[in-house]
């Protein structure tokens, strides 16, 4: 029964430098940043003022009016990325609906913008709508996308902060090996939020105008927007029905680093990715990319790259490493959704995203981490990792599918 | 495949602390409700919920680390604590990697994100307590337990409602039997305050919200809302073979789940009947048992008109005309709506009735509904054989699910 | 040093890392002596900005080590420009 094969047929992509898989897969390419001035929330008092925000989405185009006003933003991030991904899939609404399709999605703070309403409401002591207050748990975002596509599937929200994508995409993996599903959505979101920003500013954690993962002089992370999804199917599904396929998903390693709630453990991070290799069923050698977590703060960035260098050994230097959270900024629990499409997207077509902004080597972070210009470069093995607050890791193997 | 039993148990309710306290309460049918005394519910139309007065987490968790974690990361590290005790788990060495924890907590703590936000308002963001931002992520309660427990195979935060927590055990399982860990401490985490009370009161959930006596009174004719309550529950889930190793107790076996959607959900549970047949025909048949092997149905009704119905329904749609002869009670009659952690509040009271081969009582039953007119088990306990318990959950936006625990 | 502006941040420092007030003397390494992270760090300077409502992080802020230092950077911003 676990010998079912997982295959990725779909992918919907809405992030600042790109809505849509296409137009995502070009701002990549092409180093695109899509860091700006917030517009979502007064930042007049904060330290930085800077985010990645998806200024070109119109919710409207992807949901219909009278809908909208009862979701929140994560939501119509959600819902968007979901239509795109089934549509990227070439199923229609009746097509997907003779399948068990199921949804497994995940997040950092849910219904943020929710929830900051409420909160302006009540200091304010004005009426708060009866709208916010339902659109306010977090998994009215997966309930939103089933019902959308008419879902009776296997239902999951899983809410591990920066590495939710990666747990969803993973759970979702496992489901249709049991064969609970033949079909599952499975991805990330969230809005931009008020809460986040002020947390992580209040951290000192936010570089003010460019986000330079690895690079000596980097100043933070820069919070952002988005909603990555994926269409997984079992391989004799996406076979009958002769879907086109975007990459293979080969296996995915979680672990705890039961150490502190933000700063990393290198150990921990260790054991993710030898975890996921286990899983796999590859060593560290068949390893041709990394999808780094890569956020741009001086603790990740160092924490990570003694992480691969421990695991990867001599090699270390010859496998590209990216972050693509370069030119994004982080996405919150969108990021490894979005990092895990980027990766279906590298085995696909050979190509590297870049990590951008990079000026100065920094001597704790000599990974090779694609400078500025994206790259040729054969990739049969991805990997993409995520290291979450609460010291929740997750790393997913996605491979080139060969048949 | 691996098989998961169940090796020990921690709970924290509006009517005991602590697994025999708990069982011996649902045995004599004592109910949780009280006044509120956490916030102030001058602005609401009932002052009523399921709060823990005798909650002490410094005698259970010690001074050290214990200030900056909010309420929610207590009671679930509490929880953890005394599961861990009672099946003697020993989290050390390589065993450390082998275990994991599973949560289903949907906010994580609601108050925590919204206090620190409204401090920003009022105060500016520069004099918010940086000390506090981690516990505004969902998953801040689960991952101060593996801090605080050093468990380090995996933590996932489950955050899907009123389902949360029977998902995170079912999620556990399947670790389990996936060969990813050997134990798994499952459960979930809900933590009553001024935030969820003001949700579930805005959305008509709540019994008293028209100015009557609040009262939890499941598949009663009078019934007209819920009362929400606190509560967190850990349940150790092992592999059978590791626990019988470490000559651990047994306590009971998971011997299924599933979950489903259902598209037609709508408003305060109307619509989901279909969804919630779908997951227990599916949870039976992960069991590999008929509707007849099962002896009690611990209910997910909890007093709301529509869902105590459908509830109903249900039952009689899979159980045909075994409907009328499997005891179905609410132990929400008693604890109340305890939300996330209903599913491990649920399972625990499960485990209790296949341990004592003894029903709990659905509590305050006064007026019979014809159209919810099952054997709820009025006022009083029964003693019957008890060999295998179904638990269900439904949350009204659409998602069902149901699990089953065997002896 | 003012006594006074010396036992308020002892007082602080006392409350955010859990240590009594007689543990802690103008010469204690506030990291290494009172296991202070760099989110507690922020929080005593939160709370220090808060309680003597100055704004210690927009300044170029030397790195406080001691209370010595802490009381010596509370008493220059204190000082009327």
């Amino acid at each position: 029964m676990m010998n079912t094969r997982v295959v990725i047929t779909g992918l919907g992509a809405v992030a600042s430098i790109g809505i849509g898989k296409d137009a995502f897969w070009d701002g990549l390419r092409s180093g695109t940043p899509g860091i700006s001035p917030l517009c979502a929330f007064d930042t007049s008092k904060h330290f930085t003022h800077n985010g990645g925000e998806v200024k070109q989405f119109a919710a409207g185009k992807f949901i219909d009016e009278e809908k909208l006003h009862t979701m929140n933003r994560a939501t119509h991030l959600a819902v968007a990325s979901a239509r795109l991904a089934v549509a990227d899939a070439q199923f229609t609404t009746e097509q997907l609906s003779n399948f068990i399709v199921g949804v497994s999605h995940g997040t950092t703070l849910g219904a943020a913008q929710a929830i900051e309403g409420v909160d302006d409401a009540l200091v304010h002591t004005t009426v708060v709508s009866a709208d916010l207050f339902r659109q306010m748990p977090p998994h009215t975002a997966p309930a939103e996308i089933a019902r959308e596509f008419k879902c009776t599937g296997p239902h999951f929200m899983v809410s591990t902060a920066c590495a939710a994508g990666n747990y969803a995409i993973a759970h979702a993996y496992d489901l249709i090996r049991f064969k609970r599903a033949d079909i599952m959505l499975a991805g990330a979101s969230d809005g931009i939020s008020r809460i986040e920003y002020t947390g992580f500013n209040q951290f000192s954690a936010v570089a003010p105008e460019r986000c330079q993962p690895f690079d000596k002089n980097r100043r933070g992370m820069i919070p952002a927007e988005g909603a990555g999804m994926l269409v997984l199917e079992s391989l004799e599904n996406a076979v009958r029905r002769n879907a086109p396929i975007y990459a293979e998903l080969l296996g995915y390693g979680l672990s705890c680093d039961a150490h502190h709630m933000t700063n990393a453990a290198v150990d921990g991070i260790t054991a993710c990715i030898r975890n996921a290799l286990r899983d796999a069923a590859i060593s560290a050698d068949d390893v041709d990319y990394i999808s780094a977590h890569g956020t741009g703060t001086r603790a990740n960035d160092r924490a990570e790259c003694a992480a691969i260098r421990d695991v990867f050994g001599d090699r270390y230097r010859s496998i590209p490493v990216s972050s693509i959270k370069s030119m994004l900024g982080h996405t919150m629990g969108a990021a490894s959704a979005l990092e895990a499409i980027t990766c279906a997207l590298v085995v696909k077509n050979d190509i590297l995203p870049p990590t951008i902004n990079f000026e100065t080597p920094d001597p704790e972070c000599d990974v090779d981490c694609v400078p500025n210009q994206a790259r040729h470069h054969v990739v049969k093995i991805a990997l993409n990792n995520s290291y979450a607050f609460g010291g929740n890791n997750a790393s997913i193997v996605i491979g080139k599918f060969l048949q | 495949m691996r098989n998961v039993v169940i090796t020990g148990i921690g709970v924290l309710s509006p009517i005991g602390i602590g697994k025999e306290p708990f069982w011996d309460a649902l045995a004599a049918g004592r109910t949780g409700f009280r006044p509120v005394t956490l916030f102030d519910t001058s602005s609401f139309r009932t002052n009523i919920a399921g709060e823990i007065t005798d909650f002490d987490p410094l005698a259970l968790l010690g001074k050290k680390g214990l200030r900056d974690l909010d309420r929610s990361t207590r009671l679930l590290c509490s929880a953890a604590k005394l599961a861990i005790e009672d099946g003697k788990l020993e989290i050390t060495g390589e065993k450390t990697h082998t275990t994991g924890v599973a949560v289903g907590a949907t906010y994580g703590s609601l108050h925590s994100i919204s206090q620190f936000d409204r401090t920003a308002i009022i105060e500016g963001p520069r004099a918010v307590n940086p000390s506090h931002f981690p516990n505004t992520v969902l998953n801040s309660p689960a991952s101060q337990v593996s801090i605080r427990f050093n468990i380090k195979g995996f933590n996932t935060t489950v955050s899907t409602g009123f389902c949360a927590s029977l998902d995170a055990a079912a999620y556990a399982a399947d670790f389990i039997r996936l060969n990813r860990a050997d134990a798994v401490l499952a459960g979930g985490v809900e933590e009553l305050c001024e935030e969820t009370f003001m949700y579930f009161h805005a959305l008509g959930y709540l019994s008293g919200a028209d100015s009557s006596t609040a009262s939890c009174c499941p598949f009663d004719a009078r019934r007209k809302g819920t009362i929400l309550s606190e509560a967190a529950a850990v349940l150790v889930l092992e592999d059978e073979q590791t626990a019988a190793q470490r000559n651990a107790a047994v306590l009971a076996r998971f011997r299924g789940y599933a979950n489903a959607f259902d598209p037609s959900a709508k408003e305060n549970f109307h619509g989901t009947g279909a969804g919630l047949k779908r997951a227990v025909l599916l949870a039976l048949e992960d069991a590999s048992l008929a509707p007849e092997d099962i002896d009690y149905i611990c209910a997910c009704s909890n007093g709301s008109p529509e869902l105590d119905r459908t509830e109903t329904a249900v039952i009689k749609s899979v159980f045909g005309s075994h409907a009328y002869a499997t005891p179905v009670s609410s132990i929400k009659s008693m604890v109340g709506e305890a939300y996330s952690a209903s599913g491990a509040l649920a399972l625990s009271a499960a485990v209790g009735a296949l341990h004592r081969n003894l029903i709990p009582p659905t509590m305050n039953f006064q007026l019979q509904d014809p159209e919810c007119d099952l054997d709820c088990v009025p006022n009083k306990a029964k003693q019957h054989r008890v060999q295998n318990v179904l638990i269900t959950a439904v949350d009204p936006y659409g998602q069902s699910s149901a699990a089953v625990l065997g002896k | 040093m003012d006594f006074q502006t010396e036992k308020e941040i002892i007082s602080i420092i006392a409350d955010v890392t859990g240590f009594e007030e007689d543990e802690i003397s103008p010469d204690t390494n506030i990291v290494e002596d009172l296991e202070v992270d760099s989110i507690k760090a922020i929080e005593i300077t939160v709370a220090i900005e808060k309680k003597f409502k100055i704004s210690i992080r927009d300044e170029d802020v030397p790195r406080i080590i001691s209370v010595r230092q802490a009381v010596e950077l509370v008493q220059k911003l204190l000082q009327p420009a």
